[in-house]
Parts: structure tokens; C-alpha cells; sequence
């Protein structure tokens, strides 16, 4: 599903230049289930990104589902993330001015879909993780764990093959982490890639394959 | 601390250069063109007040009580009889008498010629009356006789350079006729009676059974020091207008009214006076100035209030390093002090710097009235202070309630302040820009008007001459045109007894107002109609095509032409041709004319006017009237041989001939109409400005802030196009709300414009569509903008930040 060919990214400044991904191979093969492991600022963020669409490589090659990143425009790259990428963010990224019900529509409304088909799989999916309840809630009026089951409801709305979770677990206590990764393991069930983001060694014990990053390189 | 504060204002608006520079200069501009807009407008608010106790001076004003026409004013009262009517008024404490004739004669003084295209008459107290500054000759002999001439030392210096004029005598051919008795300095511009020529002579008669003192209609002041005796002194006018009216011929109720002298200059309406200030011309500049005001403070509140809301988390650290409200507010108030002051300073150096600009762009002399001088520096200061120190207090009081156990989404109430900030700001903006729009459409379609007559490339002279003239001193008509029409490069002329370019339907530029009698007319008779006379073949030559019948070939009494008004009024549907109608209601004589033809209604005078009837008399009398067109290229050559033309003609007499040119002169009609214009377009654009830097500002703050929000819905695959669409709909219903209320309000102001003109514009409504275009342009545009750049930004940055 995904192939990533000596993968580089490197930040400049006028003064320093930072390699945070130094010639990646990597290959993930769809329905794996996958965490990056690493000390902080390995650059597993970085590659998570460049995974997602949201960032571009210095050198070297991202084909996703086929497709080389590269040649993608921008429209192309938000048409993949729309409908095959499903993102999870340590801090939620939830949408404080919209309602949960709202913030799970969003990539649905960003499908076109019309408003009857998005109010019933909104509501199927609240159901499924159990949030029917707060369906008209802020985010703010919502416990961390609840947040995050919000943040992978309106991740797999779409039905995306694959998943990006970044730290899914780094702002929620264990119980929660706990909750939110019995939930990653079953969308992987129901056939999903899953590349996780993790420094926790418990929770990237859950992924099939762990994939150890140091300094931008590979190590194991 | 205080020097901390200023420090941090300064530290502050260095950091955010452009949006406070955009604050500052919107500030400093409106200030400086308020001030402008003020002087402008103390200029005519100050009109006729350079008088001791002007409230206690008033304009005599005779009215008719027409049966057809209604109230005719008249600017004036019967002068003759004024002083000795005025006697037998004790509560009038003192009059003057003021008469102007626009006659041209031929003089010379130290044998050059001496230009004299209007002498006013008045009485010996006009030198007390404005405080007149002699330059040159004794103070209390100026007035002494009527033979002499006192001038204005502009008009002394352009005939004499700096010699000192007084002694020297004025001659018509060999006789001595005046002699200059005094030079005064100049009289403001803002005088209803000012002139450069003065001299008096003794208006009153003794006796008001004369008949012929019952005639002439001049300017007649009174002073009433007793305001409640107005009434009381209108009553006995009245009265004597009723007494003596058998001796007046006219057969209407007359009376008079007291026209305050500080309210003369916007009397609009009158027959027979100079072309009027409106008022509301004067107001609406003062509403813009109002406007373009409150458009910078709330343009200049917004960036300030956004530039705090952007350092909410120093002022949340202050709190919890145990700053209360009122050390915040200080703070605050501070900084806003430090802004405002230097808008002020700005203000001040853009002011002066533009001081002389806005004199020669008005045309009028705003320098007297300029802000620097006393009283109105004091006043200004004083506004100044008070709108510095209220609006700080409360923007700073506002912004230091900040709680510690606030969450931050609560902040955005200080979102929706600067919404209903921006949302003012549009409805000025939607309405100065759509008023201008209006405005100038109203203009040009006057300034374009078809006056009925071809006048392009034309000049008009006037000069009293007689058709076949065998008097001596008075120039043969019929040569003349001849002298004319031989002149190399004039592609046509015509004369004519009416003047083609008046400033007003007045019997002295050859308008006379007629009572008539109709014959097989359903109308009450007597009728009133306006008479003019030109020969008849003024309308071939003037490319005037007849809506009826025909021009006769030859000049005639007892065919007239009517104006296409005049047959409505008068006829209906019915044809008016062959009708007859008598002029000279009051002569034995059974003489009738025929109607022969029906013009379309030509004009004369300017669009402020209603069109009334006219009859066309098509034998003149007098020719005073020559209007010259050239063949294009050949305008030098032709104003040239006319000058040579007419100063050897009026050697043979001693009247005096004036020119102006017809497209100049209406251009000169509307002087005042296009000036409100051009403030007006000035100020929408400066408007427009403010209000495109506000919206830039306020959807720069309100997208940086939602950044995160932003990459969150980048994340779910939002296109450019989504949040496009998700911000322009937020700004939709600021724009049809504010586009609602600007409309209504512009379509209010532009109103009060066009209503001055008795013409209309057609397809005036054009403005508002184009002011919708406009106006989206402005707020769409800086939001585009504002939405590309948050659309292009880094999200990873902001889905990672706190």
C-alpha cells in the first residue's frame, strides 16, 4: 500500500540544517498494522506526515496506493486524503466551535454527501463508540478519552483504508489509552492499515510490526 | 511606569507595522479631512455674519400669492419707498438699501478703458454696516456724493497697480461722469452684498402716492433689535402693502417676509437673486465629515482591540502576577493615548501641508475659516481631547476584563465587538460609496444636460444695440450680425434680447413675467407666463427643431412660439396652434397673437429651476444678446476678431459689452454642485480604503486565530474551495446587512442632492447595483486573501501546536 523509497527530509535554516529522515526504505503492505517507535524528535512525526499528504519529502519517493506522491497535485493530495487516509492526533484536534456530531460530519462534508446519508452514518458511528449521548456536545464539555473517541470517529467516518495515528494515546490516561487502542485494534480487524506513532513500547506492543526510528534513520 | 507603557505602545506598534500604520494614517487622514469638511462649512454657516449683532438684521422678501403659480418670491422690496415706510416703524432701529445694475458702459479713466460690468448703489451706512477698511480717502466723505466711485483695492490695484487712485474721474466720451472717492480693503468672500464697485445715492422718496415708487424691487435690510417685534413690523409692512397696492399694478395679495441675514445665502427659490447656497449641501458635508470620522475611530478601534486580543496571553500573565482590571485598563489607556496622540500629530502636519490644496480645490476661502484660528482651535482642541479620552476609556476599560478563570473560548465575545465595529464600518461604506455613485450620475447627467440649443463651441456677448438703429450711441443691430458673420472662422451666430446662459428667470437678463389672456381657453384668465424675445431665426440657427408648427421667416407681433411646457399647462392634449393669446392684458388695444409653433422646452437657465411657460415674442425690441460659435480650430482666431470687433463698436457709444463663454458659464452654474461631488468621490474612496484595510484586518486576526481549525479541517480534506466557501458565508450576512441598511441610507442622502435640481437623472438607481459590485470587491477581496494565505500556511504547525 505504501512504498517509501530513500525517504529524506531535511529542515534549513540560515544557519543549521536538520536532517530528521535520512534515505527511508520502508515498505507497508496493506492491512499491516504498524508503530514507529522513537526518543523525541526522531522524526516519526515527520514521516507520519509525509505518509499523510500533509508534508512533502526533501528527496526520494512516497507511491501511496499506486500513486506517487510527487506528481499529485493539490487537489489530487486532498482527494487521497479525503477518501483514504484517516488521521488521529495526540491532542484530538477537535473543532471547539462545533458540536461532536459536527466535528465527526466534517470529512463527510468535505465528500459531498448529502445531508441525510451524513446524519445517518454520524449517527451510526456515535452509536458504535458509544457517544450517541454527547452527540451535542462541545469538545470542551467532554473528558480526554471521550475527546479521542471522537477524534477516531470523525478519523474512520469515511471509511479510510488506511490510518495515521500520531501519539494517539500521549494525552490520555491508561484506562483511555487503553479503551483507544482496543478500538485501533478492531478497525485493523476489520482490514485497515494502521501506522501508530508511539514512544510508549505498552502501546506499540498492540501493532504487529515496530519499526524503531533514531535520528532519522531506521534502526531496527 | 508611565515611560514602561509608552514604551510598550511604541514597542508594540513597531512589531505590527502594517496593521498599525493602516490604524494611525486612517486616523490622521480622516482627521485632517474633517477638519477640511469643517472649514468648508463655517465658510457658508458664516455667510453675511461679518455684521454687528447679525441676528438682528433682516432681509426684506415681497411675496406674491399667485393663483396659478402659488407664493412668488422675490429677493427684494420696493426700494424707493423702503426709508420712508421704514419711518413709521419705530421698532426698525436702522435699514440699508443695496441695488446692483449689471450695465455695461464704455468709460475710461487716465485714458484707458475702465472696466465697470456692475455698480452697487447703497446707502451711506453700508461703510458702517461692514466695518469697510478705507485704504485710500476720507472715511467720512466717501458716500458724500453720488458721483462717487469707491473701489475694492483688489479692483484698485488690477486698474492702478499701487498708485493711489482717489481723485481721479471716470469719463463716458468727454464728460466726466465719477470720480473715485476711495479704495477699501477687501470685503470677505462670504458677503451676500459684496462688490468692487460702491457708490450711493439717495433711494428715498417723500411721497408713496407716486405710482413710480411703487416699481423697483431691491435689496432692503432692516435691523430689529427686538426679536419679538418681527411680527409686529411684518403686520405694518403688510398693511402698507395692502393700503398702497392700487399704486403698484399688481393685481395679487402681496406681503412680506423677514428673512434672518444669517439664513439669506441658503434662501433658494427667489426670482430675481444670486444663485443660492442649499443648506443641505452644507449639512451633508457635515454628515460625510461625521461619517468619514466615525469610519477611521471604528477602523482605528478594531486594529487596536485586535492587536490586544492578540496579546491576551501577556495580559492573562499580568493578571496572575496580580494585575487587577484598573492596572490593566491604565496600561491600555496608555497605549491608546500614545496612538491617538500621534494620529493627532499626524493629523495636524497633513492639515497644514494640505491647508492650500483644499482652498484652490473648493474655490472658496476656507483659509479664514481654517482650524488654527481662534475660537474654533480651542474647539477643536477640545473635541479632540474629549474623543481621545471617551473612546480610550472605554475601549481600555473593555479589554481589561480579562479573568483568569476565563476560559479562552469565551473570549470570543471580543470577536463579535469588532464584528459590530466592522459591521458599522460597511454600512458607512456601502452608503458613502453608493450616495457618491449617485451623486456623480446626478452630475454628469446635468453637466451633460441637453439644453434644446446647440451652444458648443460658443460665445456669448452682451452688448445693448437697437435692430435699424438710427439713435446716437446705441450700435445698429443688423450691422453688427453682419460685422459678425464676416469674421473668418465663425460658423454661426445669433442674437437675441434674452440672455442664453442666466443664472436665473430675471427680468433684467430679458425674462419677463407676463400676465396673459387666452382666448377660447376653459383657464381662468388673467394666466401668467414667462416673455422673451429672439428673432426668428435664433432656433434654425440654434438647431432647434419645433415639435409643431413652424417658425415664421420674418420677425412679428402677432406670432408667437410657445415652449412645450406652456402648451401643456395651458392646453392639454388640445392642439395649441392658431390659438391667440394676449400679452399686454392691460392695454385698450384689442391686439391678440397667434400661437404658430411649439418649441421644445429650451433652457436658459439652470437645471435647479423649474421649467415654467414661455412665450417666445419674436420681434426684439433691443438686441443684447450675441452668440458666436467658430469652426473648430479656429476658436483663437475668432475670440480675437470679436474683442477687436466689439471695442471698436462700443467706441460709438457709452454702454460696455461683456463675454463668457457657454460651455464655461454652465460649468460655472454647477461649481458648487460638482465640488460636493468630488469631496464625495474623494471621501467613498477614502472610505473604501479604510474599510477594505479594516476587513483585511479584522479576517486576518479572526483566520490567525482560527489556524487550527483551519489544518483540522485541511486534515478531514477540505479544498481551498470548502473554506472559501465556509468564511465567505460567514461575511455574506455582514455584507447584505450592512449592504440593506448602507443602501437605504445612501438612497436618503442622494436625495437630498438631486432633489436641488428640477431634473432628474435618469436610470439613477444603477448606482446601487454597481455599488453592490464595488462593495463586494472590498470585502471579498481581503478575505480571499486572508483565506489563501491560511489555506497555503503549514498545518502540521498548528495540529501540533497547544
Amino acid at each position: 500500500m505504501i512504498e517509501l523509497k530513500d525517504l529524506s527530509k531535511i529542515y534549513r535554516t540560515e544557519t543549521i540544517e536538520t536532517t530528521a529522515l535520512n534515505s527511508i526504505n520502508l515498505h507497508i503492505p496493506k492491512g499491516s498494522y504498524i508503530a514507529i517507535k522513537g526518543p523525541s524528535g526522531c522524526g516519526k512525526s515527520t514521516l507520519l506526515n509525509i505518509l499523510g499528504l500533509m508534508d512533502r519529502p526533501s528527496q526520494g519517493e512516497v507511491i501511496l496506493d499506486g500513486k506517487k506522491a510527487a506528481t499529485l497535485s493539490e487537489k489530487e493530495r486532498n482527494r487521497m486524503r479525503r477518501s483514504l487516509i484517516g488521521f488521529v492526533f495526540q491532542k484530538f484536534n477537535l473543532i471547539s466551535s462545533l458540536t461532536v456530531f459536527e466535528n465527526v460530519e466534517l470529512p463527510l462534508l468535505y465528500q459531498k454527501l448529502n445531508a441525510a446519508s451524513r446524519k445517518s452514518k454520524v449517527e451510526a458511528m456515535l452509536k458504535q463508540l458509544g457517544l450517541e449521548a454527547r452527540a451535542k456536545h462541545f469538545p470542551h464539555q467532554l473528558s480526554g478519552g471521550q475527546q479521542q473517541r471522537v477524534a477516531l470517529a470523525r478519523c474512520v467516518i469515511n471509511d479510510p483504508e488506511l490510518i495515521l495515528a500520531d501519539e494517539p494515546t500521549g494525552n490520555l490516561d491508561s484506562t483511555n489509552g487503553e479503551e483507544v487502542m482496543r478500538l485501533l485494534t478492531e478497525l485493523h480487524k476489520d482490514g485497515r492499515t494502521i501506522v501508530m506513532v508511539t514512544h510508549d513500547d505498552k502501546y506499540a506492543g498492540y501493532a504487529k510490526t515496530v519499526i524503531n526510528l533514531s535520528d532519522g534513520n531506521i534502526v531496527g | 511606569m508611565t515611560i514602561q507603557h509608552v514604551k510598550l505602545a511604541l514597542r508594540e506598534a513597531s512589531k505590527q507595522k502594517l496593521s498599525f500604520l493602516i490604524a494611525i494614517l486612517g486616523m490622521a487622514i480622516s482627521f485632517a479631512a474633517v477638519a477640511h469638511l469643517l472649514s468648508y462649512s463655517l465658510y457658508y454657516l458664516n455667510y453675511d455674519r461679518q455684521v454687528d449683532n447679525p441676528q438682528e438684521w433682516y432681509r426684506l422678501r415681497l411675496t406674491e400669492l399667485h393663483p396659478d403659480f402659488g407664493e412668488l418670491n422675490s429677493s427684494g422690496f420696493f426700494v424707493q419707498t423702503a426709508g420712508m415706510l421704514l419711518k413709521d416703524i419705530p421698532e426698525v432701529s436702522e435699514y440699508l438699501l443695496y441695488d446692483t445694475i449689471d450695465l455695461q458702459f464704455n468709460l475710461s479713466c487716465d485714458d484707458k478703458p475702465f472696466p465697470m460690468n456692475q455698480r452697487t448703489y447703497v446707502t451711506q451706512n453700508f461703510s458702517e454696516h461692514y466695518k469697510l477698511k478705507i485704504v485710500y480717502g476720507n472715511p467720512d466723505s466717501i458716500f458724500a456724493n453720488p458721483r462717487n466711485l469707491i473701489l475694492s483695492q483688489s479692483y484698485a490695484t488690477r486698474l492702478f497697480g499701487d498708485v493711489n487712485p482717489v481723485g481721479k474721474e471716470v469719463f463716458a466720451g468727454p464728460r466726466a461722469i465719477f470720480q473715485i472717492a476711495g479704495v477699501f480693503a477687501d470685503l470677505p468672500e462670504n458677503l451676500h452684498l459684496r462688490n468692487d464697485i460702491y457708490s450711493t445715492v439717495d433711494y428715498e422718496s417723500d411721497n408713496a402716492t407716486e405710482d413710480e415708487v411703487w416699481y423697483w424691487l431691491r435689496h432692503v435690510r432692516v435691523r430689529i433689535p427686538d426679536r419679538e417685534a418681527v411680527a409686529v413690523v411684518q403686520s405694518k409692512l403688510d398693511a402698507m402693502l395692502a393700503k398702497y397696492q392700487p399704486l403698484m399694478q399688481r393685481e395679487n395679495p402681496m406681503q412680506v417676509r423677514l428673512d434672518p441675514i444669517t439664513k439669506i445665502h441658503f434662501t433658494t427659490g427667489l426670482r430675481d437673486d444670486a444663485p443660492a447656497m442649499s443648506i443641505l449641501i452644507v449639512y451633508a458635508v457635515l454628515a460625510l465629515g461625521l461619517i468619514i470620522l466615525i469610519a477611521a475611530l471604528f477602523n482605528f478601534l478594531m486594529i487596536i482591540s485586535l492587536s490586544w486580543q492578540k496579546r491576551n496571553d501577556e495580559f492573562y500573565f499580568r493578571r496572575a502576577l496580580g494585575a487587577g482590571r484598573f492596572e490593566l485598563f491604565v496600561q491600555m489607556a496608555w497605549e491608546y493615548a500614545v496612538y491617538f496622540f500621534i494620529s493627532v500629530l499626524l493629523s495636524i502636519g497633513l492639515y497644514a501641508a494640505t491647508l492650500g490644496i483644499f482652498n484652490d480645490l473648493v474655490q472658496i476661502d476656507t483659509l479664514s475659516y481654517a482650524l488654527f484660528r481662534m475660537p474654533y482651535l480651542a474647539y477643536t482642541g477640545g473635541a479632540l481631547v474629549l474623543l481621545g479620552t471617551i473612546s480610550g476609556i472605554l475601549m481600555s476599560w473593555r479589554h481589561a476584563r480579562i479573568k483568569l478563570d476565563q476560559p479562552e473560548w469565551h473570549q470570543f465575545h471580543k470577536h463579535r465587538g469588532n464584528q459590530v465595529l466592522l459591521c458599522v464600518q460597511m454600512i458607512i461604506s456601502f452608503a458613502l460609496v453608493s450616495m457618491a455613485l449617485s451623486v456623480t450620475q446626478q452630475y454628469a447627467f446635468i453637466r451633460n444636460w441637453d439644453w434644446g440649443w446647440d451652444g458648443k463651441n460658443t460665445v456669448q456677448y452682451c452688448y445693448l444695440t437697437l435692430p435699424n438703429s438710427q439713435i446716437p450711441g446705441y450700435y445698429d443691430s443688423t450691422v453688427l450680425r453682419q460685422r459678425i458673420r464676416e469674421i473668418p472662422g465663425v460658423l454661426k451666430e445669433s442674437a437675441s434680447r434674452v440672455n442664453t446662459i442666466s443664472t436665473s428667470l430675471y427680468s433684467h437678463r430679458g425674462f419677463f413675467e407676463v400676465p396673459i389672456l387666452l382666448e377660447d381657453s376653459s383657464q381662468h384668465s388673467p394666466s401668467h407666463a414667462y416673455r422673451c424675445s429672439l428673432p426668428p431665426d435664433f432656433f434654425r440657427t440654434r438647431a432647434v427643431t419645433l415639435l409643431a408648427g413652424t417658425v415664421p421667416d420674418h420677425e412679428t407681433d402677432t406670432e408667437v412660439l410657445i415652449n412645450d411646457t406652456f402648451a401643456r399647462q395651458y392646453f392639454g392634449s388640445q392642439s395649441p396652434l392658431g390659438k391667440k393669446l394676449r400679452l399686454d392684458i392691460d392695454e385698450e388695444a384689442d391686439k391678440w397673437s397667434q400661437i404658430v409653433g411649439v418649441v421644445p422646452d429650451l433652457r436658459f437657465f439652470p437645471a435647479h429651476q423649474e421649467m415654467v411657460p414661455i412665450i417666445y415674442h419674436l420681434k426684439p425690441m433691443v438686441y443684447e444678446y450675441y452668440q458666436v460659435s467658430w469652426k473648430p480650430g479656429h476658436k483663437q482666431q475668432v475670440l480675437s476678431s470679436l474683442e477687436e470687433l466689439f471695442a471698436d463698436v462700443v467706441k460709438q457709444g457709452m454702454l460696455g459689452y461683456t463675454s463668457q463663454e457657454v460651455e464655461h458659464a454652465q460649468v460655472e452654474f454647477y461649481a458648487q454642485d460638482r465640488i460636493y461631488m468630488n469631496l464625495s468621490l474623494s471621501l467613498a474612496l477614502f472610505v473604501v480604503l479604510l474599510a477594505m484595510m479594516g476587513i483585511y484586518a479584522v479576517s486576518y486576526a479572526s483566520i490567525y486565530a482560527q489556524m487550527k481549525d483551519i489544518s483540522i479541517r485541511k486534515v478531514c480534506g477540505a479544498e481551498f474551495s470548502d473554506l472559501i466557501r465556509l468564511y465567505f458565508k460567514k461575511y455574506l450576512y455582514l455584507f447584505l446587512g450592512s449592504g440593506f441598511v448602507g443602501l437605504i441610507l445612501a438612497f436618503n442622502l442622494a436625495r437630498l442632492y438631486a432633489d436641488r435640481f428640477s431634473v432628474k437623472a435618469t436610470g439613477a438607481w444603477l448606482s446601487y447595483p454597481l455599488t453592490i459590485i464595488i462593495m463586494a470587491f472590498v470585502v471579498f477581496l481581503p478575505l480571499y486573501i486572508n483565506i489563501l494565505k491560511a489555506y497555503k500556511a503549514d498545518a502540521i504547525r498548528y495540529l501540533q501546536a497547544d
